[in-house]
């Protein structure tokens, strides 16, 4: 089976006055259809910047999109410019996103109802007022109470869980294919992220939309991705399925991200959290071998001989970039 | 807040005449007439313009004589300064309100053009150009303006007024030159403002949600950018307004133009303190009035000042 | 608990290099924007290159500005007077020369007393609010809505002629800004959480002030003045050209203008290199404003 989307050595850097960004430096990954997909990553490890530039969103200069391919339905996005015709018919329609920010997100000027019903407008051509039905279903769908009444509100009058379900809204409205949600919960407090996971979990179960769920958070991913994606200074580090990723980790990154996360059931005199020391990288001027390199616990020599290693497979879908073999894991 | 910041005003320009040094009979006097006149018939014009109150009460007389329209009398003219400044007021405003619409037009598509250009030759050689324009001098611009389509080219008369309602195509080509001369700051000044606000704007969050979305670039200038970055270029229009009267009073004596510009000028060479007086008054109530209508228009553009 | 927490460790891991490290490359960025663009640099030079001839006015101008040579009035230019002389004989590119420093006296000395006096105005507001607050803000409107031309039109005429005269009318005209900021930045600070975790740790109020108001309020200050001296020296230019304020025979561009356009047929230079040089002052502190802005203002950071 084909995946639905499949990205393949992605480059995306950031000319900056103080060198040259590799923010997203020969990434793969691929989605299949109706799939939760995870992306795991600390923050500026370049995950966001990967999503963006699926849908060229990327701001222009200082980035840009230096390599890869994007392939959905048989064609590769790259080929085809950011304000081309191709693209505004792909975004929102068929490939659509929810960003980190629910409160700059939406335009203040602009009723929730215009920003609502802009899309079906133009990707579905429906008339304003089917659209106005329509959008009043969505809303009712996404849990905004009195629905009908709030398309003619702003943003400022919402709070920011009830943006995000805008959002959300706003971004099924026209049944697309894959929905990427870049970091959605973050912004807002423990009880709505919860709630906010939940919905979309249901609104992709039936809308039949494939999720890609970008987050720093492994206990979002954990509860609701089928597979995942770990990512660490512009690389992925290691992949594989929920299971794979939670039960036996095999990158060194990963297995700090796992020490550094409560589980439940266990004291504190069992097992204590243990923090990844050291700070990330910094994106400029890159030395050629492991990013995590400088923090990592087993670091050998190949590491520090040899170039970032490949990703390679390690049995079934999982896949790591290391040279190290590690057994006695924590 | 409009009243309030009126209020304010007139209390200042009442105190400016009030705190001049001396005696406030040198409004109404010159110097020799009060050497020759005795105390006694000092005191008694002093209880004849109201001078033996207090400053309050002053005040009060002073304002009392504002709302019937009594600016006092003008000592050069001879003549009721309500009736001077009634009769050069409408060519200022013409001048200045012709100037107002054409800057606004001209300064906000321009700026929107040079921001969507970004980068492009258009965006270069217009702001390069408004950089210039604001920092040209009006007055010499009118003269360089004189110099070359009125006495090099001859297309032009060199100044003078003449109503649109007398002669139109006349008045029209009198008014061509200072109108340009008056239009030409802000014009540059809103180019370079609503540039950056553009510029702005189209780095914010919710632009990348509208492209997100599939929207064509049009349609995300028209609807989801212009608004937002209007917001700030609509809080200088009450500047706008002032810095358009400032010129005037520069821009009629280069055209020869009879407005209350000129008149100003003419009243501060004269000494005529009530006639500038009365002028600094109205034009300061104007700019207070054009701050209430950007106020009001101001929630019109941005809901979240509606709601509050 | 808190020991096992891991933003905590990772943060307090490392609190020199979050202070130090980024102050250092600060710099770094506020120079190389500044420098990385032509305008604002050009914008320097003309300022350094206006403020030498300035004060090198008497050794670099061919005669003195008010040296009258009635037998040759008006001449064209010639190796002798590379602008032409005026109605009575002077020597225009010496009073080009010497006029600098009248732009440049003005504009730096009512920037200079404008914001002293509207800091000040500005602080008290912001520290006292209540009624003081709205007194002064009330004030600063009012004064917003006098054309600042007219206003010194107004002072002009009440204390009559004089470079002072000019420096106090304007001063007054150019107050609002530098209250209104001042007092912004105050109000937005007081605001802030670290302002009022400093205040909680029992930091006293003027170190509050010192520490947390003027790194905040200093950047936009510095821009704020640099372009305003722009707009003084035009507004005075203005004054001049009406013949107010600072009076004949002290060379002004603004008056040479006025001088000249009584000869614009015969002799266009005499009214046009005064406003050349009016143009390229003006130009060049808006210049160099725009670049100290661009290089103070953290929202371009690393985009550039």
């Amino acid at each position: 089976m084909t995946p639905l989307l499949s990205v393949e050595n992605l480059k995306t850097y950031f000319h900056t006055y103080r060198g040259l960004v590799k923010a997203v430096d020969g990434v793969s990954f691929s989605i299949n259809e109706k799939e939760i997909v995870g992306l795991v990553g600390e923050s500026g490890c370049g995950k966001s910047v990967s999503m963006l530039s699926v849908l060229q969103l990327i701001s222009s200069p200082p980035g840009e999109i230096v390599g890869g391919r994007v392939m959905f339905e048989d064609q590769d996005l790259l080929q085809y410019k950011s304000k081309s015709e191709v693209m505004n018919s792909i975004r929102g329609a068929k490939i659509a996103m929810i960003f980190q920010e629910p409160m700059t997100s939406l335009n203040p000027v602009l009723t929730i109802g215009r920003q609502l019903t802009e899309s079906m407008e133009i990707h579905l051509n429906m008339t304003p007022r089917s659209a106005a039905e329509r959008g009043i279903e969505l809303l009712r769908l996404v849990g905004i109470p009195d629905a009908k009444n709030r398309l003619a509100a702003y943003p400022h009058q919402f709070s920011g869980g009830m943006r995000q379900r805008v959002m959300i809204a706003i971004a099924l409205s026209c049944n697309p294919k894959i929905l990427i949600a870049d970091e959605p919960t973050t912004a807002v407090d423990v009880t709505t992220q919860a709630q906010l996971l939940e919905l979309m979990q249901d609104m992709v179960d039936r809308f039949k939309t494939a999720l890609m769920i970008v987050t720093h958070n492994l206990g979002v991913v954990a509860r609701y991705a089928e597979r995942i994606y770990v990512m660490y200074a512009g690389h992925i580090v290691e992949s594989g399925l929920a299971d794979d990723i939670f039960l036996d980790p095999r990158h060194p990154y990963t297995i700090g991200l796992l020490n550094c996360v409560p589980k439940l059931g266990e004291t504190r005199q069992e097992k204590k959290l243990v923090p990844i020391k050291g700070l990330p990288p910094n994106l400029i001027n890159m030395p050629a071998n492991c990013a995590f390199l400088p923090r990592c616990d087993y670091v050998c020599d190949t590491c520090r001989q040899k170039p970032w290693p490949s990703l390679e497979p390690v049995g079934g879908q999982h896949y790591v970039a290391c040279y190290r073999e590690i057994k006695d894991k924590p | 807040m409009g009243v309030i910041v009126i209020f304010v005003v007139t209390v200042m320009v009442f105190l400016f005449i009030r705190l001049l040094p001396g005696d406030p009979l040198t409004i109404y006097l010159n110097k020799t007439d009060i050497q020759q006149l005795t105390d006694e018939q000092l005191q008694e014009l002093r209880v004849k313009f109201g001078l033996e109150k207090t400053l309050p009460m002053q005040y009060i007389d002073w304002m009392g004589g504002l709302f019937t329209g009594d600016f006092g009398q003008s000592i050069y003219y001879d003549i009721d300064v309500g009736i001077l400044v009634r009769e050069r007021m409408p060519v200022t405003l013409y001048l200045g309100g012709l100037a107002f619409i054409i800057s606004g037009a001209l300064g906000i598509s321009f700026g929107v053009i040079c921001a969507l250009k970004r980068g492009t030759w258009i965006d270069t050689v217009v702001t390069l150009l408004a950089n210039i324009g604001v920092t040209m001098p009006s007055f010499w611009v009118g003269i360089i303006l004189i110099y070359l389509i009125s006495v090099k080219a001859g297309w032009l008369p060199v100044g003078g007024y003449i109503s649109p309602f007398e002669n139109l195509w006349e008045s029209t080509r009198r008014v061509i030159m200072p109108v340009t001369c008056l239009s030409l700051f802000s014009i540059a000044s809103l180019t370079r403002l609503t540039r950056s606000s553009m510029l702005e704007v189209i780095q914010q969050d919710y632009i990348r949600t509208a492209w997100s979305k599939g929207l064509k670039e049009r349609l995300i200038v028209t609807r989801h950018t212009i608004k937002n970055a209007l917001i700030p270029v609509v809080t200088v229009i009450g500047v706008q307004v002032a810095f358009i009267f400032g010129g005037s009073v520069l821009i009629e004596s280069v055209f020869n133009i009879n407005g209350i510009g000129r008149l100003a000028t003419q009243a501060v060479q004269n000494q005529d303190y009530l006639v500038v007086q009365a002028i600094t008054l109205i034009m300061a109530i104007m700019v207070v009035i054009s701050n209430l209508v950007v106020d009001i228009s101001y929630g019109w553009l941005d809901p979240r000042i509606r709601y509050d | 608990m808190p020991e096992n927490a891991p933003d905590d460790t990772q943060m307090a891991d490392n609190p020199q290099r979050a202070e130090t490290a980024p102050r250092y490359s600060e710099m770094r960025r506020m120079v190389s924007v500044f420098v990385g663009r032509p305008l604002p640099v050009i914008g320097l030079v003309i300022i350094v290159g206006l403020i030498l001839i300035a004060i090198f006015a008497p050794l670099l101008a061919p005669y003195p500005p008010n040296l009258m040579d009635i037998p040759n009035k008006l001449q064209p230019s010639s190796s002798q007077h590379l602008l032409g002389t005026d109605s009575l004989g002077r020597d225009t590119l010496s009073r080009i020369i010497y006029g600098s420093r009248t732009s440049l006296i003005i504009g730096f000395s009512v920037m200079s007393i404008s914001s002293v006096v509207g800091i000040l105005l500005g602080l008290m507001a912001a520290y006292f609010g209540g009624a003081i607050y709205h007194i002064i803000m009330r004030f600063m409107d009012a004064l917003m809505a006098f054309p600042m031309l007219l206003l010194a039109l107004l002072v002009a005429s009440l204390l009559g002629n004089g470079t002072l005269n000019v420096i106090i009318a304007l001063g007054i005209g150019m107050l609002s800004a530098p209250c209104r900021l001042m007092c912004g930045v105050v109000m937005s600070v007081k605001q802030n959480d670290y302002v009022l975790s400093a205040q909680a740790m029992g930091m006293s109020n003027s170190r509050i002030m010192f520490q947390e108001i003027l790194p905040n309020a200093f950047p936009p200050l510095l821009v704020m003045i640099t372009i305003g001296i722009g707009a003084v020296i035009l507004a005075e230019a203005g004054l001049s050209f009406l013949g107010i304020g600072i009076t004949p025979p002290t060379a002004t561009w603004g008056g040479m203008v006025n001088d000249g356009y009584k000869f614009i047929i015969s002799h266009a230079v005499l009214a046009i290199s005064p406003g050349v040089a009016i143009m390229l002052i003006v130009f060049g502190f808006n210049m160099l404003g725009d670049g100290l802005r661009d290089a103070l203002d953290p929202k371009l950071r690393g985009v550039i």
